[in-house]
């Protein structure tokens, strides 16, 4: 493997790769891929040994070069949320750089590009993705369409508290535990003023927003894989969320007599 | 009739969930699919015991999932989380807290019990599916997966 770069370039390698595996992480992708990707870059530029431990906040990355040195890089992520665009691209990209080996300069383009790249707007985000959770789950637990529409608003309520909540730094806990409230109350009071026929519908097919069905299945994901602390934190964020959704929800219902 | 159409529901449902993701346009119908190709599996063997249903559902969309991230050349956390969606027991943890919260201890432990072997009806299925690809990995290829082993040991 032929290998031309300098010590300096090296360590500007090993931020990209680091920059890499952060994104990776912060948009929803599996501890064992962040690993192997970290991993495999630095390998395909013919460094002598890569350990990488990654958990679910924070990437710790040392590598030894062929004269024994070593270059050592801790990074915290901070924020997570689920980005797929983002994990199919920077796997595209960590496959692009193992085969071609571009310079660390095209790398960081490739990286810029791919960065700026627009989410969804957030219209959409309310209306097509938080409402229509919220609308196509109704129905699918057995609502009718009068139950959906107010779903429908619901869940697009729950995206702006959502938003306004995560702005003002508030806890995951905290948020889960408000925006059960508030849909709780949503749904039974629409129900008692004869808007909708079925508050159980609305309540199930709403929460299925907040319900942490990816979390327990990324948490699966990294016991299998062997990242047995990654998949533990994964785990107890989810209980934590479904224990912040059970007490708000059953502190509205008990509060409005719905039980 | 009315189960078919809890199948198309499940399809958006998970295209809506793609839009929360930020998943690519073009994978979008594919995922979709896998979730109503769950619910669909599901309903099939609802005869069967609710457990057992779910467990054979996960492994037909973990297989689905794991097929179609070779074909399209995407990681299989894309199909595999949102497939799996329909199939999340929100139902059951609503009216678990529920009868807790209205004191019927009989059906709290009742409904609890069963959701909790739904969830691990799910996990099992997952573990199953992903354990025999990652065999089947390296025994199709045994000797990228050995030298592998040498760089991880090689101090």
């Amino acid at each position: 493997m032929e290998t031309n770069l300098s010590t300096f370039e090296y360590q500007k390698l090993l931020n990209t790769a680091m920059d890499i595996g952060h994104f990776l992480l912060a948009s929803g992708a599996e501890t064992y891929r962040v690993e192997e990707s970290i991993q495999r870059i630095l390998y395909a530029y013919g460094v002598k040994h890569v350990d990488v431990f990654a958990i679910t906040n924070n990437i710790t990355v040392t590598m030894t070069m062929a004269d024994d040195t070593c270059y050592t890089r801790l990074r915290r992520v901070y924020s997570r949320s689920t980005n797929y665009q983002m994990v199919e691209d920077l796997n595209h990209l960590s496959r692009y750089i193992c085969k071609e080996r571009p310079s660390v300069e095209e790398i960081h383009s490739r990286l810029q590009l791919i960065r700026q790249k627009k989410p969804y707007p957030e219209w959409s985000m309310i209306t097509l993705g938080f409402g229509g959770i919220a609308l196509w789950f109704t129905l699918f637990f057995g609502g009718n369409w009068q139950d959906a529409a107010v779903a429908f608003v619901a869940g697009a309520l729950t995206r702006v508290v959502f938003r306004v909540m995560d702005y003002l730094h508030t806890s995951s806990f905290f948020i889960n535990l408000v925006c059960s409230l508030m849909i709780t109350v949503i749904a039974v009071k629409t129900v008692q003023y004869g808007l909708a026929d079925n508050s159980d519908s609305i309540i199930i097919g709403t929460l299925m927003i907040l319900v942490p069905g990816v979390a327990i299945t990324n948490a699966m994901r990294d016991v299998i894989a062997g990242d047995l602390l990654a998949g533990t934190m994964k785990g107890v964020e989810a209980l934590l969320i479904a224990l912040a959704l059970a007490i708000g929800t059953g502190v509205a219902l008990i509060a409005m007599g719905g039980v | 009739m009315e189960l078919l159409l809890q199948c198309v529901y499940a399809f958006f449902a998970c295209a809506a969930f793609s839009v929360f993701f930020n998943l690519g346009k073009r994978w979008m119908p594919l995922t979709c699919l896998g979730g109503a190709l769950g619910w669909f599996v599901y309903l099939l063997l609802g005869w069967q015991s609710d457990v057992y249903a779910y467990f054979l559902a996960t492994i037909v969309i973990a297989i689905y999932s794991e097929v179609m991230a070779r074909v399209c050349h995407v990681p299989v956390t894309l199909f595999l989380t949102t497939g799996i969606l329909p199939l999340v027991p929100g139902a059951g943890m609503y009216y678990t807290m529920k009868y807790c919260a209205s004191g019927d201890m009989a059906l709290f432990m009742e409904t609890g019990v069963h959701t909790l072997a739904l969830a691990g009806a799910i996990a099992l299925g997952i573990v199953l599916v992903t354990s025999l690809v990652r065999m089947w990995k390296v025994m199709r290829s045994p000797k990228m997966f050995y030298q592998d082993k040498i760089r991880q040991e090689d101090y």
